[in-house]
């Protein structure tokens, strides 16, 4: 098995036993996102509040259960066994990243896809669905998302998975801010093209982070163990 | 080649110097085992090997190379360090089938192992369930699934009853001498690197203390000692007499035995006789070697050899 699958698997495992967390993240994905959308739609406003709510919530829940993924190793005592086994800390971080950001916006998704179902079988409102919101919500969300997860496991692994609250709400508040400042620039629905190029952001941003996550100095982990 | 090998290896942590020219290398098929006190730099040396620290001066080489590096060499080693390595939330079988993946074991094998480690029946229970010893075992089983080549194992047994212990001990034995793996161990048991270490090294302040095989340690540089245990505990005075009139050196009395040096040229059947010729009963006589534990004191500086 591919090194990064075998570590997004085991991230899902992990995850699937903290079933607290994801369901409080779906809750919450209902009350900041589900909801507002809903009322949207009820009201007649239709689905522009979906290109920012979708992503939005799938950063917030990336960081939601991106939080311990990392630490987690050190926590567990499993981090030096992991950095002596023959993944490289870039298939790390990129299967950590897979499985934190493939829920989080599995969730983001469905909230968003139950708001709109509820929209119509409620009160009958008009979607109208595109190809372009499609895109937005099955490329976009997710790759946003993992923007999210990965800057916070490359700080914590920058950090020597050492705990650093602040700077992770910093780096999902400087996400949040970049997408509604972006939003203002281009619009409440951006055009496909706009869309396209933020996409080919997001993936250049992602493979950078990648690189970095693999020169992190592993000693720097293993130092702060003891 | 060595498999495993240490050249004038040095660490600092910040002033602090933790290693300080240390060498050794560990063949194919060898158990070589890496003594000393908390704080030597014994889980620095083996954190040098896995390529998790680097190296202040000097090298840590497996197969030739660092491992920090060479993910493909990581895969042909074996390593259970302190802590089992084993996410707690996960299962036993969840556990061994991610690190099975990375290193291309199959599931029917994993499935194997975990029935040949006595641990089929919990394969499905949370690793958070299981006792120190069980963790320990399923450590080991993770750690040899996949027919290292080098084995990096620090303090194996700890947390283990005598019988898991001997278990632990045939295992690394035979993937040693079956297999003919290179195994270095870090342990506090002496006991246990005695009966399967082929070489061992003390540190000490992270310096070599000692290095060398361990029978060789065992009898010593200095004179050969020969153990005499008497008939009757009362020609005692009258033995060491004699024993001295043989040219016996340093006669000794430990529990119930005379411990004798031996110069060079005296035979220990001269010694013998002597006694007979004098009338004095022996019971028991052999030549005496130092425990592991003895050789270690030693080195130490903390009691005579």
């Amino acid at each position: 098995m591919n090194p990064v699958l075998a570590v997004a698997r085991r991230e899902l495992l992990v995850l699937s036993r903290a079933r607290s967390v994801v369901l409080g993240g779906a809750l919450v994905g209902l009350a900041v996102g589900g909801m507002p959308i809903f009322g949207a739609l009820v009201s007649g406003e239709g689905l522009a509040g979906v290109y920012l709510q979708a992503p939005v919530l799938g950063v917030f829940l990336g960081y939601l259960f991106s939080q311990q993924a990392f630490l987690r190793e050190k926590l567990d005592g499993t981090i030096e066994t992991v950095l002596a086994s023959p993944l490289t800390l870039s298939s790390l971080w990129a299967g950590k990243v897979a499985g934190c950001a493939g829920v989080a916006a599995l969730i983001a998704l469905a909230c968003t896809g139950g708001a709109i179902a509820a929209a119509v079988l409620a009160a009958n409102a008009a979607v109208p669905v595109s190809g372009q919101l499609v895109v937005h919500l099955f490329v976009f969300v997710p790759l946003v998302a993992a923007v999210a997860v990965g800057a916070i496991g490359l700080v914590q692994l920058l950090l020597g998975l050492r705990e650093n609250q602040l700077l992770n709400l910093g780096l999902v508040i400087g996400l949040i801010a970049l997408l509604s400042v972006g939003q203002v620039v281009v619009g409440s629905v951006p055009s496909l093209e706009v869309e396209l190029a933020a996409i080919a952001g997001l993936v250049a941003v992602l493979i950078v982070l990648s690189r970095l996550a693999g020169r992190v100095d592993r000693e720097r982990i293993v130092r702060t163990i003891g | 080649m060595p498999l495993i090998e240490a050249r004038s290896l040095a660490k600092s942590f910040g002033p602090r110097r933790v290693l300080e020219d240390v060498s050794f290398e560990v063949g194919a098929g060898e158990v070589f085992g890496l003594l000393g006190p908390n704080g030597a730099g014994k889980t620095t040396t083996m954190r040098l090997f896995l390529g998790l620290l680097r190296p202040a001066t000097g090298e840590a080489l497996v197969f030739g190379a660092p491992l920090a590096e060479r993910a493909d060499l990581r895969r042909r080693i074996g390593v259970l360090l302190e802590q089992s390595g084993m996410a707690d939330r996960l299962t036993a079988r969840e556990n061994l089938a991610f690190f099975g993946a990375l290193h291309g074991v199959a599931r029917e094998e994993i499935d194997d192992r975990l029935g040949q480690a006595g641990l089929l029946e919990r394969a499905d229970d949370r690793v958070g369930t299981f006792s120190t010893g069980m963790k320990r075992r399923l450590g080991l089983v993770r750690a040899t699934m996949h027919d290292p080549e080098a084995l990096f194992l620090d303090e194996p047994s700890s947390g283990l009853d005598p019988a898991a212990q001997a278990e632990i001990r045939d295992l690394i034995t035979n993937l040693a001498r079956r297999s003919g793996a290179a195994v270095l161990i870090n342990s506090h048991h002496l006991d246990e690197v005695q009966r399967i270490g082929d070489r061992v090294a003390i540190l000490d302040g992270g310096r070599l203390a000692a290095l060398g095989e361990v029978d060789a340690l065992r009898r010593g540089a200095g004179p050969r000692r020969y153990a005499i245990r008497l008939a009757s505990a009362a020609d005692g005075l009258r033995a060491g007499a004699v024993l001295r009139g043989a040219g016996a050196e340093s006669i000794k009395s430990e529990e119930d035995e005379l411990i004798v040096s031996l110069p060079p040229g005296l035979a220990p059947s001269a010694l013998l006789a002597a006694l007979v010729g004098a009338g004095i009963g022996v019971e028991e006589a052999r030549y005496r070697t130092r425990s592991l534990e003895e050789v270690y004191l030693a080195a130490m500086g903390r009691a005579g050899a």
